[in-house]
Parts: structure tokens; C-alpha cells; sequence
């Protein structure tokens, strides 16, 4: 008796795990992609492409409205839409990428190209494909800044470049010229230190830690000077280094720039800066793109960045927004590459997309959306600006994570005081001359 | 003297009493300021720490209920109760069982599948999330909800293993031989006996897992790739952009509806939650 029960109950526990795997492994309805070229498909079928992006709701609709008009002229394909935030999308993609199972078209952000090229070869060359994409719109200067070592990781959907963007209204109350010209490293000073007298709780310039950092890349580039250089050696000295920083010291010892007590907090969410928000601060130096999430309340306009008399760089480099790349582990790459070039080069394309993306990249793109007038002003003045004052563009080491990490650690003790300008200085030079020892021996 | 005695006391309480309401606003602040926050406007949000909107819209709810483009969080709220309803119940069925496994039975390897599993308590997941990921990738269903409910159905959660272990080690033994005495094969004894006796334990592991699987963001970000399947902990952040202006007020207003299933949940099973964590570590 007691057997023949547990016979049955084997039988039925047997039934029910079969039963679970097998009936959850039918439901196959993912596509795992092998990397097989799938070029033997017949014209009729339907092919399905997969394309990743994040953003805000603008942007959301945007895409959407793109994808929808693209399928109604090329019935034959479907376009699988994943979008989502910022938050997270990069550990999605990386772990997608390494188990083969990212999207064919996928949008990514220019300074994760070394970091993901170093872990092996995930996009197609959009050159291989030229056939399909047509890449003559584009400006060299835009590509060189997507390659890594020549090899183009994908086309740039938009430009994007540092500018100073400033409140009209506080300019206004604390007669500041709005003469884009006008900034110099001096004069940063010297009206910094007026607006704060004037009202303590103000501010001329608005640098978190983590931007605080590309204004020291900036002042130094003006002297033809980086603190590495692109084949990740030292290119300053001690003494160099110690004067950059020494002008931070400078900037929060006159009250140009906000202390990070109040400013750290906000540094990943620029649009919930209250001190902006409430009028307190003069202008941010930042990239053009969030123009849009600093002009909520009232009217922002841009000028050049401090520039030093006689430099030959103004450090500012014209990057790409972002990037579409074609997955070079995907099944239709010609497919999907006639898509982007839809997208960025078809004017159907760029009058549905508009500026979700930043100033288009291609010259005739700007002139289709500046003849229906759907440009932001402020946003290609900016990238007119960065075009007039042109700077070089960032190398491997500039956008390497952990050298990254080790100049923001810096900036931070000194703007915390933790470290004199010289301290700093020195300390630095000597942990990133460990770690460049440490890059080079595992490359 | 008798009334300075009572006078004393009186204002012992009212002290304790305006410190208490103190504290308990301090500490709900961040939840009304949540609230709040979804009848401001825009631009006010980040403003103020002021509760009272300077001007009130009413219509973020309305607005922010119909998401974008192509799914509206009606679409996000079923996901996640489909999500989350099959992955509570297939834990505490499969938690129960396997506990009660080890609780009552003597089996080969008992004390080092035991440790096993407790090992597994350990490890932190971020560890075995690439293996995971693979693994369930070659089973074909990433962009599905099957790997969270079909890991539910087999017991991988070692914290609500542990749990029912430590409840039936606390019910005593001579409750089960009685039942022997009376016929009851194995399986009866834990449904007509200890199941009775287990109902804290049991709410307890209901309540952890529907909240945890509730809020968590990581694992569908991992597996789930499809807007029509996302659940509301990536809805709620997919219109968050460093560049954009988000709607604010609306993502508020998602957020304090995404509270109240749990919310709810809690306050109904709060008799036997709260028995459940106080009784669990007792012997019987």
C-alpha cells in the first residue's frame, strides 16, 4: 500500500517538473541570437528588429512616431521598441552584450565606447555597410570622435558641446554683459566675487564635483596641456597641476563657485538643483543637450566658455548626443542599418524625429529642421559656439572609468578641503602613474 | 501633594506625547512630502520642502495614469500583479515545503544540503546574476516572467527556508505523533496540523515576498526587455532622462499609487505579521 503511494506521488512530482520545464521552454517566443546571418531570408517574411534607447517622454514619443512611420513604408519589418530611463540602461546593455542577447539597433553614450571595445568587437563598422548607410553627411571631426583605434563604432544622432548656459534674469539683475565673448579666467573672478557679495547666497558659476573636473581638463587644454595624454602617459608636472588647482582653491575661496556641501547632492539631477531653480545661480557650465531640463523656469541663453588669451584650444570638443550602433551579433544588420540610415539621413526621418536627440548631425539635417524651425535656439548656438572655438577631442584616457574616478576622488578632497592645491596635486600625479602602470600591463 | 503627583504625571505625558508626534512626523515627512509633491506643479516640486502646493493640479493622476505612447499604467499595474501574485504564492507553497523537509525528516545528506542551502543565504545575488542570466537564456525565456516564478516554485529562496524551518522546529513533535496515532500520512500532518499552527510564519513569508518582488528593479531590468511587459518598478523610472524635463508631478502621482497594493496588504495582515516575527524564534 505504502509503495503503490509513493509510486504515484514519484509519478506525479515527475509530471509536474516535466511539465513546468517543458511547458515554459515551448513558450519560446525570445529570440536567442547565435550571431548566424540570417541574408537567406525571403523578401515576404517578416523580419524583426530590436531597438534599444533611453530618454525622457519627448524623446519616448519621438522614437515611437519614427518607428511607426518606418513600418508603414517597409511593411515587411517590425520594429520592437525597448526604451527606458537612464537608470540602469548600461548594466542592461552590458549584460546583454555579454550573453549575445542585445537588441540590433542600439543607442549608446560616446564615453562608454573604450570601455565596451576593450571587452570585445559588439558593433559593426557602419563603413562596412556603406552600401546602406550613406556617411558623406557627416563630418570627419564627428566620426573620429566614435572611433576607437579607426575602427567607427556607429553614427552620432546628434551634437552635443559644452557651453556656458546662463540665466538671463540673474545677468540681468547683477548687470552682467551677455556678450558671448566676454568670459575670460580673470573676469570669472572678479564678477564671481561681486555677485556673492552682493548677496551671499548667490553664485556666478555652478560646478558640481563631477564637472568641476572637466573645467580643470579645460583650463589646462588652454595651455596646451593634459593631465594624460592619449597614449596614457603623464602631460603635466607637479607645478602645472598645482597652479590648475590652485585656481579651484581660488574659485571657492571668493565665492564664484558653490561649496560641495550644497552642490554634491545634486550632481545626477541637475533639474532638481533648487539654487538654480530659485534664481541663485548665474549660469552652469554644461553640455547642450540638458538645456531643455535647465530652461523649466525662465529663460537661459549661452555664452563661451572662459577662454585664456592666445590659447590655441578652447577645450571644448563638439561630441556626439549619442550613438546608434548595429549589433554586430545581430541577425539582420543590413536591415537594421537601413533603418538608422532612415532615421538620420531620410528626411521622412529626421522631420518625425526633430531634435529628440540634439542638433542633427549631418549638415542637411540642420538645414531641414532649421527650415521648419523646430531647433531650440539656445542648444545650436551652443554647438555654433563650440564649432567657432574648437577644441580636441577626448581621448581613450580621458574617458578611461578608473582615471576618471581617481581625478574626481582629487577634486573632491580639495574641494572639501581635505588637500592643499600642491597636496592634491602631487598625490594625484602619483596614484594615476601606479595606475597607468596597472592599464598597460593588463592591455 | 497628591495633586503635584498628578500634575507631574500629566506633564510627563504631554511631553512624551508632543515628542512622540514629533518624531512620527519627522519620520512619515518624506511620505506626505510624496503626496504633496503629486498635486504641485512642475516647477515647484524641487523648489520647497513645503507640503502645502503653492498652486494645485489635479490632473497628474488623470495624466500620468495614461504613460506614453503606446502603455498606460494600467498595462504596468497588471504586469506587476501577474508578476508578483504568482511568485508570492509559489514561495510560500515551495518555502513551506521544503522547510517542513527539513524540520521533520531525516534524509542522506540531510546536515550538508542544509548547509548548502544556508550557504546560499549568504552569497549576495549580484554574484549569481551572469550565471542566472545565461542559464535562463539558453532556456529561452528572458523577456518573459518565467525567471522569477519558476525559481519560486522550487524553493531558491533560502531566507524563507530558513524561516519555516525555525517555526516548525518550534511546534512540538508530539503534535505530529498524535496525528500518526490517528492516521494521518505525512502530508496530512502538515496541512490538517502544523499548516493551523504555521499561519504567522506563513503571513509573514507572503507579506516579505510580495513586498520585496514589489519593489524590486534590478532583476526585471536584467530579464525583462519589452515595454508591454514591464512592471511598474521600470515604468516609473523609464521617463527619467538626465537632458529632459520629466514630468514630475506625474511620476509622484505613479509613485503613490504604486504604494497602495502594499500598503494595503500590510495593514490587512498586520494581526498575523506581526505574531508571526515575534513567536518565530520561540520554542514551543
Amino acid at each position: 500500500m505504502r509503495t503503490l503511494k509513493r509510486i504515484v506521488s514519484l509519478f506525479f512530482i515527475s509530471c509536474f517538473l516535466l511539465f513546468s520545464i517543458v511547458g515554459c521552454g515551448s513558450k519560446q517566443d525570445t529570440e536567442s541570437s547565435n550571431g548566424k546571418d540570417d541574408s537567406t531570408a525571403k523578401k515576404d517574411e517578416t523580419i524583426e528588429l530590436r531597438f534599444s534607447w533611453w530618454g525622457g517622454e519627448a524623446r519616448h514619443e519621438g522614437t515611437l512616431a519614427a518607428i511607426d512611420a518606418y513600418m508603414k513604408e517597409n511593411p515587411n519589418i517590425k520594429i520592437e521598441a525597448e526604451y527606458s530611463g537612464w537608470d540602469g540602461y548600461y548594466q542592461k546593455l552590458v549584460t546583454q552584450l555579454a550573453g549575445q542577447t542585445a537588441p540590433d539597433i542600439i543607442q549608446i553614450n560616446y564615453n562608454w565606447l573604450y570601455d565596451l571595445r576593450r571587452q570585445g568587437k559588439f558593433f559593426t563598422d557602419p563603413r562596412d555597410l556603406q552600401d546602406i548607410i550613406d556617411i558623406s553627411g557627416f563630418s570627419q571631426a564627428s566620426l573620429d570622435a566614435i572611433s576607437v583605434d579607426g575602427e567607427l563604432q556607429g553614427l552620432p544622432t546628434g551634437l552635443n558641446a559644452v557651453g556656458m548656459i546662463y540665466n538671463k534674469e540673474f545677468f540681468k539683475k547683477n548687470n552682467i554683459p551677455e556678450d558671448i565673448d566676454y568670459w575670460n579666467w580673470d573676469n570669472l573672478i572678479e564678477v564671481g566675487k561681486r555677485v556673492h557679495e552682493a548677496d551671499p547666497n548667490q553664485y556666478l558659476l555652478n560646478e558640481f564635483p563631477n564637472s568641476l573636473t572637466s573645467l580643470v581638463d579645460m583650463y589646462l587644454e588652454q595651455q596646451d596641456k593634459e593631465i594624460i595624454k592619449g597614449d596614457f602617459t603623464l602631460g603635466v608636472n607637479v607645478d602645472e597641476l598645482t597652479e590648475a588647482y590652485e585656481y579651484v582653491q581660488k574659485l571657492f575661496d571668493n565665492g564664484v563657485i558653490a561649496p560641495f556641501e550644497i552642490t554634491a547632492l545634486f550632481q545626477d539631477k541637475t533639474e532638481q538643483f533648487p539654487k538654480w531653480l530659485n534664481g541663485e545661480i548665474g549660469m552652469f557650465m554644461q553640455v547642450a543637450s540638458v538645456v531643455p531640463a535647465l530652461s523649466n523656469n525662465f529663460e537661459v541663453g549661452v555664452v563661451r566658455v572662459p577662454l585664456k588669451e592666445g590659447a590655441k584650444s578652447s577645450g571644448v570638443s563638439i561630441n556626439a548626443t549619442n550613438i546608434f550602433a548595429v549589433n554586430d551579433n545581430g541577425k539582420h544588420k543590413e536591415e537594421a542599418a537601413k533603418f538608422i540610415n532612415w532615421m538620420l539621413n531620410h528626411e521622412d526621418g529626421i522631420n518625425v524625429l526633430k531634435d529628440v536627440r540634439g542638433v542633427q548631425s549631418t549638415e542637411n539635417g540642420r538645414k531641414i529642421l532649421l527650415d521648419a524651425g523646430i531647433v531650440n535656439p539656445v542648444i545650436s548656438q551652443t554647438i555654433d559656439i563650440a564649432s567657432k572655438y574648437p577644441g580636441e577631442t577626448s581621448n581613450e584616457a580621458e574617458l578611461n572609468s578608473e582615471l576618471k574616478k581617481i581625478k574626481y576622488q582629487y577634486i573632491e578632497m580639495l574641494g572639501y578641503g581635505e588637500l592643499s592645491p600642491s597636496e592634491a596635486a602631487s598625490e594625484m600625479l602619483e596614484v594615476l602613474e601606479e595606475k597607468i602602470k596597472e592599464l598597460q600591463a593588463d592591455n | 501633594m497628591s495633586i503635584g503627583k498628578k500634575n507631574k504625571k500629566m506633564i510627563v505625558r504631554i511631553i512624551a506625547f508632543v515628542f512622540l508626534s514629533l518624531l512620527g512626523i519627522f519620520m512619515t515627512y518624506p511620505l506626505l512630502w510624496l503626496i504633496s509633491s503629486s498635486f504641485k506643479e512642475n516647477n515647484e516640486i524641487f523648489k520647497s520642502l513645503s507640503l502645502i502646493p503653492q498652486k494645485i493640479v489635479m490632473n497628474s493622476y488623470s495624466e500620468g495614469w495614461k504613460g506614453i505612447g503606446q502603455f498606460g499604467y494600467s498595462t504596468f499595474f497588471g504586469n506587476t500583479f501577474k508578476l508578483v501574485i504568482p511568485i508570492t504564492f509559489f514561495t510560500v507553497i515551495s518555502s513551506t515545503m521544503v522547510g517542513y523537509g527539513f524540520a521533520r525528516f531525516t534524509f542522506p545528506f540531510k546536515k550538508f544540503f542544509f548547509s548548502v542551502m544556508l550557504a546560499g543565504l549568504m552569497l549576495p545575488s549580484s554574484v549569481i546574476i551572469i550565471p542566472r542570466y545565461l542559464l535562463f537564456n539558453r532556456f529561452g525565456w528572458l523577456d518573459s516572467y518565467l525567471p522569477f516564478i519558476v525559481p519560486a516554485m522550487f524553493a531558491t529562496n533560502a531566507f524563507f527556508i530558513f524561516m519555516m524551518v525555525q517555526f516548525f522546529r518550534g511546534i512540538p513533535k508530539e503534535l505530529d505523533e498524535a496525528g500518526i496515532i490517528d492516521g494521518c500520512n505525512s502530508l496530512q500532518i502538515l496541512t490538517r496540523i502544523l499548516l493551523p499552527l504555521c499561519k504567522p510564519a506563513i503571513f509573514s513569508a507572503m507579506l516579505f515576498q510580495f513586498i520585496w518582488a514589489w519593489s524590486d528593479f534590478f532583476s526585471p531590468l536584467i530579464y525583462i526587455n519589452s515595454v508591454k511587459k514591464y512592471p511598474l518598478s521600470l515604468a516609473l523610472r523609464m521617463m527619467l532622462d538626465l537632458g529632459e524635463q520629466a514630468q514630475w508631478n506625474q511620476i509622484m502621482a505613479m509613485s503613490v499609487l504604486s504604494i497602495v497594493p502594499p500598503v494595503i496588504l500590510f495593514f490587512t495582515a498586520q494581526k498575523y505579521f506581526v505574531e508571526g516575527i515575534s513567536t518565530s524564534g520561540l520554542k514551543g
